[in-house]
């Protein structure tokens, strides 16, 4: 009963070359074969299919998952072109991988039953422990793909995952790597159990300021009326702005800057929404679900409440495992921080990798979106879609 | 109360009006008093509560004004950091290029250094180096962002119409800050970048290339900052450029100096080759003549000797005093003969000296010993200031005598009447220090540096009078540097002269 782990790197200019370099340094670092289960982020810089492709048959043909993402983290680097692959080969961890690709909006939340279905099939009695799960970048309400998830897993089920994106590159085109197929508009997954305990934890960082406010309307993701009054005007109130002002994108950093928060009940804990812009008539459209009525806030942060928040993340992983260390990292960091911390991002992941150990390999990306369980400190709590987050999973 | 009593009237409890009203009445008004308290209390209460919510809306106003308060430093200062940030990765990417273009002197290397991705680095989207050729044209040597037809459209453009490249040949820079609306459009539509910076690379040859940078995206404006970078970054890639021309001068020149060097050298050693083999041809001719010379010159003084001692026949006075002067001529000729072939030998290296580590003080008492009669002659007074302690020298002791015994004869030929000769040594760690000193007539400047060469004789009365092969000093000099030694002169006309010269000490 064993479990060894290697984690590749390159950023070698050709596809072929990088994939090859990357997946042959993972590799080298097992001493076994063959090779069970592969963890693979890349940047666009990289043709997606050449990079499976090269990766599976350096590897021989593993089960693939992952996606592409404007920065990849293997370790302490952090790359904004590269590719970072975790090879495991373990007795112990079971992976059943799915996926359901040309995801439209009509049918977000069957597709995400039936991701969840096609993850199950071949787990049969095998203890389930946690679903990962990679999404594209253009499909807003994501939240409705979680919830077809939930549908069959049930919301307690421990679910984590990352919205891929191509933000820094500008593209408009994100992947969702399934085996040696590089899926878009597509949902892919892995549902990982059987001998291994399973860590989820993810915090943000942000502080509510300003009075409670309450969307008083909302359609969707889209809010379209907070305290009666149209929703933009949270954003021209606190900025001393006009909503054409809003629309110009030299005051774009604003609505990053200073997410929503939606208050939680019961519970001091925020839920980001990030607006991705504003309307014509001032309604926000949020990446996620507002629920109506919920109570909002406009949120800040600085780098220390974003570092602290991280080590907090990890803190609370490091307590769940119970001085056991775990095997391997996966880490989904909202590209907002890496944006937002600049160099100061990479010690963010040195904090964490101090407080979990430094030996533990660590791969990981930046996302547009992070999927995790909101109440933290029971690890079964019920997983959310959230904004600018970090988020670990620990796999012991 | 009469409604009260109608009312308790029609009550059936068969309890009469009065006792009821004796009963309710004070009932009533004690529950009337209650509700009046109760609601008085009521609005009291509900008049507090609308204070205090008027309160709270208050507090979350000013909550509201405060928070507008931080979201608007916050932004403020996020805005600040950001360009801060962005003007420290821009001075640090300065420098990075800066020094890697600084650390060649090659114009081409200087352009693949600055390639593609210094524009990148200073936060630039464009950027193009166009240098002037020798035809005056500019080349593009750098660019991103840029496809080459606009690559060519530009050159093209700037051909055509090269106004603001007047400008530029003034040392100012242009930029979308600075420029009047007209040239801003003008620049735009040839660049086809809404922000931009040109700045000219001017060198001691006036205008040599210009530097564009700039950005297309509205949310990346020019700064004033960006206008210094690139001012900077452009002086930077005119010095590198001037340093690079500057060695590639300095190499050439080098280069032709070398060659000039390498040239003279090879004529020196030809001639050098040459004159030693005039030399050995003249020590060798030297050798072969004097040998040839000494054998009838013996014959000739044997013969002389023979008829001078009158065995032969008698020989009437005036003959034998030409017979004595035929005897002491040849005298004379062998002597020059021997000194030319001992110059020869020691010249050309045949000669073998015969080294002895030895006492030098008694080579020097005979050698003295030998002159003191002409010294008395002349009555000049000789000091020997001799050290005590003199180590043992590796000499070969005849020629060294042969050294005294020409440098004390030459002092004293050229010190008049009642002068003086001093001989002095000085040990040094590793050699012998002699002087020979006199009060002599002394020797000219002029005359100094040729002294030791061979035949050359000093210009003056006493040299004039008296005969001399030139030979002497040559052949001391020739003895001295066979012993490793080293020999000098000083001299002043009229008051006398200094032989100096070494002799090593002997290996311990």
């Amino acid at each position: 009963m064993s479990t060894q782990l290697g984690l590749g790197f390159s950023q070698q200019p050709s596809t072929a070359q990088a994939a090859r370099e990357a997946a042959l340094e993972a590799k080298s670092q097992l001493s076994s074969y063959p090779i069970d289960f592969v963890i693979v982020f890349a940047t666009a810089h990289y043709g997606p299919l050449e990079t499976l492709r090269s990766i599976r048959q350096a590897l021989g043909e593993p089960k693939t998952i992952g996606c592409t993402t404007s920065v990849v983290i293997t370790g302490d680097k952090i790359a904004t072109q590269g590719i970072g692959i975790l090879v495991i080969q373990s007795s112990d961890i079971k992976i059943s991988l799915g996926s359901v690709s040309d995801v439209t909006s009509a049918y977000l939340k069957s597709a995400g039953s039936q991701l969840a279905r096609l993850t199950m099939k071949e787990f049969k009695e095998t203890r389930r422990n946690a679903l990962l799960v990679f999404c594209d970048e253009f499909q807003y309400d994501h939240i409705h793909i979680l919830a077809g998830i939930q549908e069959i897993f049930g919301k307690a089920f421990p679910i984590t995952g990352a919205i891929s994106n191509s933000s820094l590159m500008s593209l408009k085109e994100t992947y969702q790597f399934y085996q040696d197929k590089p899926l878009t508009h597509a949902l892919s997954a892995a549902l990982i159990g059987g001998n291994c305990q399973i860590g989820l934890s993810h915090r943000h960082g942000f502080k509510p300021i300003g009075r409670p406010r309450f969307a008083t309307k909302v359609q969707g993701a889209t809010i379209k009326s907070i305290d009666h009054k149209r929703a933009s005007f949270l954003y021209e109130e606190y900025f001393e702005l006009t909503l054409d002002d809003l629309h110009k994108k030299t005051h774009s950093p604003i609505l990053n800057l200073y997410p929503l928060g939606i208050r939680m009940d019961d519970d001091r804990e925020y839920l980001l929404r990030k607006v991705n812009h504003i309307l014509g008539d001032g309604s926000l459209v949020c990446q996620g679900d507002v629920p109506e009525g919920s109570e909002i806030h406009l949120m800040m942060t600085n780098k220390d409440f974003l570092k602290q928040s991280a080590m907090n993340a990890a803190f609370e992983i490091k307590d769940s495992f119970r001085g056991r260390a775990p095997k391997f990292i996966l880490v989904m960091a909202s590209l907002f921080r890496y944006e937002f911390l600049g160099k100061d991002f990479v010690k963010e992941i040195r904090a964490i990798r101090d407080i979990l150990g430094n030996d533990i390999p660590l791969i990981g990306m930046c996302s547009s979106g992070e999927i995790a369980p909101l109440t933290s400190k029971e690890l079964f709590g019920q997983a959310v879609l959230n904004n600018g987050t970090f988020s670990i999973m620990a796999v012991g | 109360m009469e409604l009260l009593k109608q009312i308790l009237n029609n009550t059936t409890f068969g309890i009469d009006t009065d006792t009821l009203l004796i009963i309710f009445g004070p009932i009533s008004i004690v529950v009337a008093g209650f509700m009046a308290y109760f609601l008085f209390r009521q609005k009291m209460i509900i008049r507090v509560l609308h204070r205090n919510l008027e309160k709270l809306e208050q507090s979350f106003r000013d909550l509201d004004e405060q928070a507008k308060l931080i979201v608007r430093t916050d932004l403020v200062l996020n805005k600040t950091q950001e360009e801060l940030d962005k003007r420290l990765t821009s001075l640090n990417a300065l420098h990075k290029i800066s020094f890697s273009i600084s650390t060649t002197l090659d114009a081409d290397e200087i352009y693949h250094r600055l390639g593609y991705s210094f524009a990148r680095d200073l936060g630039f989207e464009k950027s193009c180096l166009l240098m002037r050729d020798p035809l005056k044209n500019f080349q593009c040597q750098a660019q991103r962002g840029f496809s080459k037809e606009a690559v060519e459209n530009i050159r093209e453009s700037i051909h055509k119409d090269s106004s603001f490249v007047a400008a530029l040949k003034e040392g100012k820079s242009l930029s979308s800050l600075n420029c009047l609306p007209q040239k801003i459009d003008k620049i735009i539509q040839i660049f086809n970048t809404k922000h931009f910076i040109i700045n000219p690379i001017i060198t001691q040859e006036g205008m040599v290339g210009l530097l564009f940078v700039g950005n297309h995206t509205d949310s990346l404006p020019i700064t004033q900052s960006d206008e210094e970078l690139s001012a900077i970054l452009s002086n930077q890639i005119r010095q590198s450029l001037e340093n690079a021309k500057l060695f590639e001068a300095v190499f050439r020149s080098r280069k032709d100096l070398e060659s000039n060097v390498q040239e003279r050298t090879k004529e020196l050693t030809s001639a050098l080759d040459a004159l030693k083999r005039i030399s050995r041809a003249k020590s060798e001719f030297v050798s072969a003549v004097s040998h040839e010379l000494r054998t009838p010159l013996t014959s000739i003084k044997g013969y002389a000797s023979i008829l001078m001692t009158g065995k032969i026949g008698h020989i009437p006075p005036d003959v034998k005093e030409r017979l004595e002067k035929i005897n002491k001529h040849s005298d004379n000729l062998v002597k020059f003969i021997n000194d030319l072939l001992d110059v020869a030998r020691i010249e050309s290296g045949r000669a073998e000296m015969k080294f002895i580590t030895t006492n030098i003080i008694p080579i020097i008492d005979n050698a003295c010993d030998i002159l003191t009669p002409q010294m008395k002659e002349k009555n000049i007074q000789f000091v020997m200031q001799l050290g005590t302690a003199i180590p043992h020298l590796t000499i070969d002791a005849i020629q060294i005598e042969r050294v005294f015994i020409n440098l004390l004869s030459n002092a004293i030929k050229f010190t008049g009447q009642n002068g003086s000769i001093t001989l002095r040594s000085q040990p040094q760690p590793h050699h012998v220090l002699f002087e020979i000193s006199d009060t002599g007539i002394g020797i000219g400047e002029e005359d100094l540096p040729k002294l030791f060469d061979e035949f050359y004789r000093v210009d003056n009365t006493i040299n004039q009078n008296l005969q001399g092969t030139g030979l002497g000093l040559t052949l001391v000099k020739n003895i001295i540097e066979a012993h490793k030694g080293k020999i000098w002169v000083a001299s002043k006309l009229n008051q006398g002269t200094t032989f100096h010269f070494t002799l090593p000490v002997a290996a311990t």
